[in-house]
């Protein structure tokens, strides 16, 4: 069996050292950095690590935990665990605003840290092996545009754009249900494994992002926002003849 | 002095809570906890303005975290009254006055945990 890899981003060197630690006791092969750029860094190489522990409070001349955060899920789909000095609910909230999947209060017991890390990689394989499976369905075609799992694209009119693992995700359950909402909570639990937690924006994040990907290929379709429904994927020209009917 | 008589550090602490007996490993551990107290000491000799209230918040954070667990308890709770100062930005003198003993105890505390060093590496 691999060993799992854990990237720790903490400017405590002292305290990354003891982690590496006991995580490895524990059958995880650990790595550190101390900064921001260190990390991103490190995640533009492979074989990226299964799951990232990142401090909430890095140096002050620092990009700060939560924004590292938001750049760590804009640039790769791995789970971030965050480790925050409290557990007031502005804290936690604004961590798992940030796409966190979990959060840990400090000082930890290395049991708990450890076992949300299991929590967390278990949830990853669980989604992996669902995406795996939307996967071998092979190509996904509607309208104009097109899906391919196995590489991890979105193409229309001869363009393509690269998508993540859970863009991909999204997209593919959107488009299986073209022009009807799927709900928001059975995108959550699909796409990430777990229980919708309503309190967590990590959805709207990655919709977001799919948005952006769909719109930077082709301004024919989009991913609209149905409240109290959820998202539905549909022509940008199917909308505009709706509200004129509804209009005239 | 009397602060190098009292003992600021418990040399039993980080094997007992981590388990652990390898002196490789632990004198490794122990050095760079050295480190960081001999860099933040360095920084806060003399005058303490090079540090901004948001540093000194932010190491007092994290050398609070490393003093608990190396084991140096009475310098971590020092740490941790320092970084509740710089939550007000009304307490100049409350975190001078501080910043002098930790200044104190930090040196006594290096210097328990270097004497450790040489100690356990020659048995």
């Amino acid at each position: 069996m691999i060993a799992e890899h854990i990237l720790i981003v903490d400017d405590d060197v002292f305290l990354c050292k003891v982690l590496c630690y006991q995580l490895s006791v524990r059958k995880y092969h650990c790595e550190f950095v101390e900064t921001s750029t260190a990390a991103l860094s490190r995640l533009q190489q492979k074989p990226l690590p299964d799951l990232i522990l990142l401090d909430y409070s890095l140096r002050p001349q620092d990009l700060n935990g939560l924004q590292l955060c938001s750049k760590i899920k804009a640039v790769c789909d791995r789970p971030v665990v965050m480790l925050t000095a409290n557990d007031e609910l502005r804290t936690i909230v604004s961590c798992l605003d940030a796409g966190a999947d979990q959060y840990i209060v400090k000082p930890y017991d290395i049991e708990e840290l450890s076992a949300r890390v299991r929590a967390v990689l278990r949830q990853r394989e669980s989604r992996s092996t669902k995406v795996d499976a939307a996967g071998a369905i092979g190509l996904l075609e509607w309208e104009a545009l097109q899906l391919d799992p196995l590489q991890r694209t979105l193409s229309a009119d001869g363009h393509e754009v690269a998508l993540s693992e859970k863009e991909l995700a999204v997209l593919s359950l959107l488009m299986r249900s073209p022009g009807t909402a799927v709900k928001r909570s059975d995108l959550y639990s699909i796409v990430y494994g777990r229980d919708f937690d309503s309190m967590n924006r990590a959805m709207d994040v990655l919709v977001g992002r799919a948005r952006k990907k769909l719109k930077a290929l082709t301004e024919n379709y989009k991913i609209r926002s149905i409240r109290g429904s959820g998202y539905v994927l549909q022509p940008v020209r199917a909308r505009k003849t709706t509200t004129e009917g509804t209009s005239s | 002095m009397t602060t190098h008589a009292q003992a600021f550090f418990d040399s039993a602490h980080l094997p007992r809570s981590l388990e652990l007996d390898d002196w490789e490993i632990l004198e490794d551990f122990y050095l760079t906890f050295l480190h960081q107290i001999h860099d933040f000491l360095s920084l806060i000799e003399g005058a303490t303005s090079h540090l901004s209230i948001e540093e000194q918040r932010h190491h007092a954070h994290k050398l609070g975290s490393s003093c608990r667990t190396v084991g140096a308890p009475t310098l971590a709770g020092m740490f941790e009254t320092l970084e509740n100062l710089c939550r007000n930005e009304n307490t100049d003198q409350q975190r001078a006055a501080l910043l002098a003993t930790i200044a104190n105890i930090g040196e006594a505390t290096r210097d328990q945990v270097a004497l450790h060093l040489a100690h356990a590496g020659r048995t």
